[in-house]
């Protein structure tokens, strides 16, 4: 129906005199308009945005508060409101005291306490395959084995560099004296010495939590980032790395470690998988300087086939097969 | 400089470092969630304490959490949930007449000729100026893509009413952009 017979009908209806047949027409005509408006209208409001921009970190300060009023709501209603505080405060202290001590909750594991003195480097292979190189002048302290803890937690003051087998289920946790790094990924360098005043993160690959113990800075790391955390609160970052990890050059130094050890630290720095279910000389303690970049990791089998006697060979599934073998 | 983390990574770091975790998911999605119910219920302060319930009980229950989808969708569907929840709380009345607005202003230039930006903020204010029920209803429907059936069941009303609520939200904002149809 056009326009102009709309507008005809239309008057006839204003003025009383619109036949039955012509007002079933004029109401069609209508819900035909109506359907018609209905559809773009339903079509249109797809584009309503609803903008509503809220104050994120306003909305951060309540929530948070709302975190911390949780974890007291065993107590019904407190007398006092700074009791509650000071309850919190006790409970973080005491958490930390088992944080600091995490290694004397079970007593069947031994605490391992790596030092070095001046031009000293040592590596050292921890039992899931992580590999630390330790520079100069620095302490490291770790757990003999991991598996009965959530978290791979170690301890460190002064310069090393991590090597961590990917492990998501436990967390590989490094504590210096005033911050926290949280690794998410694999290979990174840490300094710390407690006569500097920061701690600097390096990160060659992967990705690592970088926190303030106090709470006072966290940040996310990625590859070839690196930021500096001083003590005064000050941080710094910077984009490119410097490599910072170079100090250990492409040398494993291991020092009276056990050969199971040393093979897990060859496997992943050569990137290769051994069997060494025949092997006899796991728990041998042996010390030595790999240079990785000069040497093949058939070259270094090949100097324990002369002096210890093992025997190895690789199989169809590409993993070396290392038997046999001597302590001397 | 900070890195944007993943939705698994995220998950993950709920279990091992609760408190950064919702440090980020809140930093990420907190105008997300916002944005999801205001899209229903246009009332900023309500909008507000309606997505704290929702990240307050992800933090809540951040040890058990099973995520399926991303986090957005779980998120945005969390967020629906408390707001219909709501909205049944309030036992609102969605058979009962309700004030119309039907103040209009008419378009200054021909139709043709009304820029899309333009056209966007004139549907936004016509959807705004819809009376909170029917723009519930209209919301729900339109926006999150629910049946007449389930709207009803979530609010518990008839589809009778559903149905009753989305015509008369029509019926408004074909007047309020006739000048557009």
């Amino acid at each position: 129906m056009n326009k102009k017979r709309h507008i005809e009908l239309l008057l006839k209806q204003e003025k009383g005199n619109i036949q039955a047949s012509e007002q079933a027409k004029l109401d069609q005509l209508h819900q035909e308009e109506e359907a018609l408006a209905d559809a773009k209208i339903f079509q249109w409001s797809k584009q309503y945005s609803g903008r509503f921009e809220p104050n994120v970190d306003a909305a951060w300060s309540k929530f948070q508060t709302k975190m911390e009023n949780t974890s007291s709501e065993a107590i019904v209603k407190p007398l006092f409101p700074n009791l509650l505080r000071i309850a919190a405060a006790v409970a973080v202290l005491v958490v930390a005291y088992v944080f600091i001590q995490p290694f004397g909750k079970s007593e069947a594991v031994a605490l391992i306490n790596v030092q070095t003195a001046d031009n000293e480097q040592k590596t050292i292979a921890l039992e899931d395959g992580t590999i630390v190189i330790l520079n100069e002048n620095s302490g490291f302290q770790y757990l003999e084995t991991f598996s009965d803890s959530k978290e791979r937690k170690v301890y460190l003051s002064g310069e090393a560099y991590f090597d961590v087998a990917r492990d998501e289920q436990h967390p590989f946790i490094i504590e210096s004296d005033f911050t926290k790094v949280q690794v998410l990924g694999t290979a990174f360098n840490v300094r710390t010495y407690a006569e500097e005043d920061f701690t600097e993160v390096e990160v060659v690959e992967g990705k690592v939590k970088f926190e303030a113990k106090d709470g006072s800075m966290k940040e996310i790391l990625t590859k070839e980032q690196r930021v500096t955390f001083h003590k005064t609160g000050k941080i710094t970052r910077k984009d490119k790395t410097s490599n910072a990890q170079a100090w250990h050059s492409n040398k494993l130094i291991f020092k009276d470690q056990s050969f199971g050890a040393i093979l897990k630290g060859l496997e992943r720095t050569y990137d290769v998988q051994m069997d060494t279910s025949q092997l006899n000389i796991l728990d041998c303690k042996f010390s030595v300087n790999i240079d990785t970049k000069a040497k093949t990791l058939e070259s270094i089998l090949d100097d324990w086939k002369m002096t210890n006697a093992i025997r190895y060979n690789k199989n169809n599934a590409g993993q070396y097969v290392i038997r046999g073998g001597h302590c001397y | 400089m900070q890195h944007k983390i993943t939705d698994q990574e995220l998950l993950h770091l709920l279990k091992t470092d609760g408190d950064y975790a919702m440090k980020l998911l809140f930093g990420n999605y907190y105008g997300f969630v916002c944005n999801a119910i205001f899209k229903v219920l246009p009332d900023k302060a309500l909008v507000e304490d309606l997505a704290q319930e929702v990240f307050y009980e992800i933090w809540r229950r951040k040890d058990k959490l099973k995520i399926s989808t991303t986090i957005s969708a779980y998120l945005k569907r969390a967020a629906i949930n408390r707001t219909l929840n709501y909205i049944r709380d309030q036992k609102i009345k969605f058979d009962e007449e309700e004030k119309i607005d039907l103040a209009y202003s008419s378009a200054p230039k021909a139709q043709q000729q009304v820029e899309a930006k333009e056209m966007e903020q004139m549907i936004n204010a016509a959807i705004d100026s819809l009376p909170e029920r029917c723009r519930i209803v209209f919301a729900l429907s339109r926006f999150e893509e629910m049946s007449y059936k389930e709207i009803a069941d979530k609010l518990n009303i008839s589809i009778k009413t559903v149905e009753n609520q989305i015509s008369k939200a029509l019926k408004v904002l074909r007047i309020k952009l006739k000048d557009h149809l």
